[in-house]
């Protein structure tokens, strides 16, 4: 009997909501019913933890991308769901776990469940000025730093990605968040002067490294050190005042320490790309173009650029069907566009960010064809 | 011992009899998810997105630990699940603070802790081939096929005592790599 009930209520709950999901009627689409359940199959499990029920799969398979729709933007509601995008930002950014030695690695994951929660725009995961405690309220980042920024200021992230010159925190920033390795395109971010960088970062052939103490090429062969250095500099730049423990200290100042290995600083800090003692100690730089005072503005300039919304879909993709590092590279940036135009004026939730790329019509297509989900 | 390998062999005797394309978890790529770089405009590959598998992987621990809670939703004993939680790590889930990082294989010696720690989750339950039977499909998300009745039938018909006949049913479903891949 209960049995019974359940499934009446279901029912009227599922017929409800097709009448509510219109917005996404279409053509006559180029897969069956039971082709659409077994592709939501596929989501359930790395969306929400378990398996796809079985009124769902009856609902799908007898009513088709209206229920499809309506049954994904029931999941995307759920707590299982910011449980998933909290995995998600942590196998992205290797952060998620316990405190250590004082650092909070579990906070990132929070800040992700919290904007899941809230619905606020997927953006905040690095544009958010604050940080969330274990009861969900907001609270300064454990940085210290005056501007939070998200995921990007927390100890967790910052330890992390240690290095010198803080090139790793500026390669995590670039590559997980933009989708993008040094050196990217001059015409995007232009490349800082030669002449305020250090010797060893203007060099553009080996003949250029004579006498400096610098290796000769880097873990790719490249004995052109000015390409990526001209740009990692205004982007390390922004790490140049957190330390390696990830506490931002206002007196760091970025330079060499005689004593030390090339690229640190004094104390626990990490050393700057430029020459001149006051630019080093300051923590501007340069984002795609735009010059900013803080990793928060960098941040901010990323979110703005159709960058950070195509890394999202791929990530998201990557994430949803265990893309590698070459294949969600190479899906095609015409398909990640349409989904970003479906966005609007509006910056998409992460949820909207979820529902519109994997119920996207090429996606679905696409993931069916690679899934071998056949009629 | 011998209970476990017979549950391995009837795992993948099982996985042969499925067709493809019907639950097919061995299509599933592999790897871990992250860096995924951009190529330079205009040097994009004619297909708009496709993926092909290369190795097995799982999903994150976090998230089968939630679909074993959820395979079993109404005769849950939290109890069943804490020897499981206490050896995450070596199950491959992460731990940044500890410097665990995740661990997504799917081999013989995972395979064999993962049935080892769960099988007193499989040790309640409702034993009857109905029972059996709804948590192999709420387990793996879709209708047992006409082969997988069969096998279930065939195991209740055999001289096991049914809470046996049921761990193994269980076991076999939440060891599938369907389970765990997909």
């Amino acid at each position: 009997m209960k049995k019974l009930i359940g499934l009446g209520i279901s029912l009227l709950f599922l017929g409800v909501g097709s009448l509510l999901t219109t917005q996404f009627a279409a053509e006559e689409p180029p897969y069956t019913n039971q082709q659409l359940a077994a592709y939501m199959r596929h989501l359930a499990t790395p969306l929400i933890g378990r398996s796809l029920k079985s009124n769902e799969a009856f609902f799908i398979e007898t009513q088709g991308f209206k229920q499809a729709r309506f049954i994904l933007e029931n999941w995307m509601k759920s707590p299982e769901f910011e449980t998933s995008f909290k995995v998600m930002i942590d196998d992205l950014i290797r952060t998620g776990g316990n405190s250590s030695n004082g650092i909070d690695f579990d906070l990132p994951g929070r800040i992700a469940k919290y904007i899941v929660r809230n619905k606020l725009p997927f953006e905040q995961i690095i544009t958010s000025e604050f940080c969330v405690d274990q009861d969900f309220t907001r609270v300064n980042c454990d940085t210290n730093a005056p501007v939070g920024a998200g995921v990007l200021s927390t100890r967790a992230f910052m330890t992390s990605h240690t290095g010198r010159f803080n090139l790793t925190r500026a390669s995590a920033l670039l590559n997980k968040f933009a989708c993008m390795d040094y050196p990217v395109p001059f015409s995007l971010e232009p490349p800082a002067a030669k002449e305020d960088l250090l010797p060893e970062f203007r060099a553009e052939s080996l003949g250029d490294l004579s006498g400096l103490n610098a290796p000769s090429f880097d873990d790719r062969g490249n004995t052109n050190c000015y390409s990526c250095h001209s740009q990692f500099a205004p982007h390390s730049q922004l790490f140049v005042k957190y330390d390696n423990t990830g506490l931002w200290d206002a007196n760091a100042n970025g330079v060499q320490d005689p004593e030390r290995d090339f690229g640190l600083s004094q104390g626990n800090f990490f050393a700057s790309h430029y020459a001149n003692p006051e630019r080093s100690a300051s923590e501007t730089g340069v984002f795609f173009g735009k010059e900013v005072k803080n990793l928060n503005e960098a941040a901010k300039a990323l979110a703005e650029s159709k960058f950070f919304y195509q890394c999202g879909i791929r990530n998201t993709l990557a994430y949803v069907f265990k893309l590698d590092e070459r294949q969600a590279g190479d899906i095609n940036t015409r398909l990640l566009d349409q989904i970003i135009d479906s966005f609007g004026d509006e910056k998409p939730s992460v949820q909207e960010l979820f529902t519109r790329t994997l119920l996207h019509p090429l996606v679905i297509e696409s993931a069916m064809k690679s899934l071998g989900i056949k009629p | 011992m011998v209970g476990f390998a017979g549950v391995l062999l009837l795992s993948g005797m099982w996985n042969c009899l499925r067709p493809r394309g019907q639950g097919s978890s061995d299509l599933f790529n592999d790897t871990p998810v992250n860096q995924p770089s951009v190529k330079p405009e205009g040097e994009q590959p004619p297909s708009l997105f496709s993926f092909s598998p290369k190795q097995i992987s799982t999903r994150p621990l976090k998230s089968l630990r939630l679909k074993l809670e959820k395979s079993k939703p109404t005769d849950r004993d939290d109890s069943s699940l804490a020897e499981f939680d206490s050896q995450a790590t070596n199950l491959g889930d992460y731990n940044f603070g500890e410097g665990y990082a995740p661990e997504k294989s799917w081999g013989s010696s995972k395979m064999f802790s993962w049935v080892s720690l769960l099988s007193q989750y499989c040790q309640s339950g409702d034993f009857s081939v109905t029972g059996a039977k709804t948590l192999a499909q709420t387990a793996l998300g879709r209708t047992l096929t006409e082969a997988e009745h069969l096998k279930i039938d065939e195991i209740y018909a055999s001289e096991l005592t049914d809470p046996k006949k049921y761990g193994v049913v269980c076991l076999w479903a939440i060891s599938n790599l369907e389970f765990v891949s997909q």
